[in-house]
C-alpha cells in the first residue's frame, strides 16, 4: 500500500492542509504581543503555566514519539514503556527542581538564554562558557533542526507527491512566517495547539483500537501468541532497559526545553505545570506505545508494512481505522510533532547567534535599542532557518550523522552543568567549561566506538563523566563568582 | 500478562501520582528563593 494513499481524499487533504497552515494564523494573532527581544526569545517571562507545560512537553517530543516510540513498541512489545517512562520522570523533576530555581535566577540576572545565565552566574567576563556553549549548540542543534527539516520534508514530499526541494521550501516557509511574526509566543501557542492535536490522535487511536480488537486482554493474548516476549516488560534485557530509561538523562540539557521554564510568568506555577505536563506526557507516551502494540497485533509481520518500516505502523493504522477528517488531522498531527520541535530548536539557534554570539561577544559598541534588537532577532531567525534548510538539502549525510549525537551531546554538555550551577555553590567557571566539553566529547567517542561493544547507551556514561569533570575541576580551581575571579 | 498490565496501566498512574505528590510536598518551598544556587 502507499504510505499516504488516503490523502487523495479531498476532505482528508483539506483537513491536512488546514492543520499545516494553522500556525500562520497563530503567528498573526501573537504579532502584537511581541514588542521586545525578551518577548521574542522567552515570551517576556509572561507565559501562562498551561502554555509552558504543554509547550515544554510538545517541543521535547518531535516525530520520535509518534513514529519512533510506536515503532519501538511494534518491535519490542510492552518493554517500550521504559523509553517513555525515563524522560517523563526526568521532566517531572525538571519542572520543579530545575525550572523553578532557573526561572528565578534568570530573572535576577536578566538572562534571556541558557548561556546568558551561565555567564552571569560565573561572572565569566572572558565569555569562555558562552563560546563553548555557542559551538556545542551551533553544531548539535543546527544538525537537529536540519535533520528534522529533512525528515519532515521527505514525509511531506511523499504525502503531497511533490519534489523534495519543494517540500523543504514549504516546510521552511510554514515555520519561518509565524516565527518571524510572533517569535517565542507564537511558537509556544503553536505547541499548545499541536499538543492538543497529538493527544486527540494518541487517545482516540488506542481507544478505537481496543474496541476493534476486543479489549486489552484480547490484545495481550494476540501478542502472546505471536511472541511471549512482546508482553514481557523486561524481555528487552537489562542493558536495553537502562538505556531506555537513560534517554531521560538528556532532557535537562536540551536548551529548547529548558528555555520553556524561563518563560513562565511566576516560578511557583511550575509546580502545577509539572502536574499538567506529566499527565500530558503520560497520555502521549503510553498512547504511542499502545498504537505500536495494536499495530503489531493487526499487522504481525513488518514486511507487510510500507517499506517494511515498523515506524510507519502509525500511518497504516490511521488509514485503516479512521475516516478522511480524522485521518487528515492525524497526519497533520505528525507534521505538527515534527514542526513543534523544529521551531523551538530554531529559536534557540537564533537566540544563540543574535544574543550569545553577536550581542555579547562580537559587538563592542554601545547598547542597541529594543526595536533594533527585535528587528535583528527576526532577521537572524530567517537567516538561521535558511542555513538549516540549505544544510538539510546539501549535507544530508553529515546532518544525519551529527543528529545521532544531538540528544546525548546536548544532554551531557548542558544537563550536569545546569544542575550543578543551580545546586552546588562551589561550582566554578572552569568546572562548567570542562563539564560541557567532557559531556559532548564522551557522547561522540562512546557512541562512535564503545556503545556497540559495551551495549551501554552513551548518556549513561557521558552524564556522570560530565558531572565528575565539573566537580573535579571546580575543586581544583578558584571560585569565580559575583565578580571575584 | 500481569507484568504487561502493570507497566501498561499501573506505572502511568504511579507517575501521575508522583507528580501530584511532588506538587503537594513542594508547596511551602514554592515561595523560597532559588537565586544564586540557594534552593
Amino acid at each position: 500500500m502507499e504510505t499516504y494513499e488516503k490523502l487523495a481524499d479531498p476532505v482528508a487533504l483539506t483537513i491536512f492542509l488546514l492543520t499545516l497552515s494553522l500556525p500562520i494564523l497563530i503567528g498573526i494573532l501573537t504579532l502584537r504581543r511581541t514588542r521586545s527581544q525578551s518577548d521574542f526569545l522567552i515570551g517576556g517571562r509572561a507565559m501562562d503555566k498551561l502554555v509552558v507545560a504543554l509547550s515544554a512537553v510538545s517541543s521535547g517530543r518531535s516525530s520520535w514519539l509518534v513514529l519512533g516510540v510506536s515503532g519501538m513498541a511494534y518491535v519490542s512489545g510492552v518493554g517500550a514503556v521504559w523509553a517513555v517512562a525515563g524522560y517523563i520522570l526526568a521532566e517531572l523533576f525538571q519542572f520543579i527542581f530545575l525550572g523553578r530555581p532557573l526561572r528565578q535566577a534568570t530573572e535576577g540576572y536578566d538572562s534571556l538564554t541558557l548561556l546568558d545565565y551561565f555567564e552571569s552566574r560565573f561572572a565569566d567576563r572572558r565569555h569562555l562558557i558562552r563560546i563553548i556553549g555557542v559551538v556545542i549548540i551551533g553544531i548539535f542543534l543546527t544538525a537537529y533542526v536540519a535533520a528534522q527539516f529533512n525528515a519532515g520534508a521527505k514525509a511531506l514530499s511523499t504525502a503531497l507527491n511533490v519534489d523534495l526541494l519543494l517540500a523543504l521550501a514549504i516546510s521552511g516557509v510554514l515555520i519561518l512566517v509565524y516565527m518571524v511574526m510572533g517569535g517565542y509566543i507564537a511558537v509556544a501557542y503553536n505547541d499548545v495547539v499541536r499538543a492538543v492535536i497529538m493527544i486527540i490522535g494518541l487517545v482516540l487511536f488506542p481507544i478505537y483500537g481496543f474496541v476493534r480488537i476486543g479489549g486489552v486482554r484480547a490484545l495481550l493474548e494476540v501478542l502472546n501468541q505471536l511472541n511471549p516476549a512482546l508482553i514481557d516488560p523486561v524481555s528487552i534485557g537489562f542493558g536495553a532497559l537502562i538505556g531506555f530509561l537513560g534517554i531521560g538523562l538528556g532532557s535537562p540539557g536540551q536548551p529548547h526545553i529548558v528555555v520553556r521554564y524561563m518563560s513562565v510568568n511566576d516560578p511557583a506555577r511550575l509546580r502545577s505545570a509539572a502536574v499538567i505536563g506529566t499527565i500530558w506526557n503520560v497520555i502521549l507516551g503510553w498512547g504511542a506505545v499502545f498504537i505500536g502494540l495494536l499495530g503489531r497485533a493487526v499487522v504481525p509481520l513488518a514486511e507487510n508494512l510500507p517499506e517494511a518500516d515498523p515506524e510507519l505502523v502509525f500511518l497504516v493504522l490511521a488509514s485503516d481505522y479512521f475516516g478522511p477528517i480524522l485521518y487528515g488531522l492525524l497526519i497533520g498531527g505528525i507534521f505538527a510533532a515534527i514542526l513543534s520541535t523544529v521551531d523551538s530548536q530554531l529559536l534557540v539557534v537564533a537566540s544563540t547567534v543574535v544574543r550569545d554570539l553577536y550581542e555579547k561577544v562580537l559587538r563592542r559598541r554601545g547598547e542597541m535599542s529594543e526595536a533594533v534588537k527585535l528587528r535583528l532577532s527576526r532577521w537572524v531567525v530567517i537567516g538561521a532557518g535558511l542555513v538549516a534548510l540549505i544544510v538539510a538539502w546539501t549535507a544530508q549525510d553529515l546532518v544525519f550523522w551529527l543528529v545521532l549525537f544531538a540528544w546525548g551531546g546536548l544532554g551531557a554538555a548542558f544537563g550536569p552543568a545546569l544542575i550543578l550551577a543551580l545546586y552546588w555553590k562551589r561550582t566554578t567557571r572552569a568546572g562548567i567549561a570542562a563539564g560541557m566539553i567532557t559531556g559532548a566529547v564522551v557522547v561522540i567517542v562512546w557512541k562512535q566506538f564503545l556503545a556497540g561493544p559495551t551495549g551501554l547507551y552513551e548518556l549513561i556514561v557521558a552524564f556522570p563523566a560530565a558531572l565528575f569533570a565539573i566537580v573535579g575541576v571546580s575543586l581544583l580551581t578558584r571560585r569565580a563568582r559575583n565578580g571575584e575571579v | 500478562m500481569l507484568g504487561a498490565r502493570l507497566v501498561l496501566f499501573l506505572l502511568p498512574l504511579l507517575i501521575i501520582g508522583l507528580a501530584f505528590l511532588l506538587y503537594v510536598v513542594t508547596r511551602e518551598r514554592g515561595k523560597k528563593g532559588g537565586f544564586d544556587g540557594d534552593v
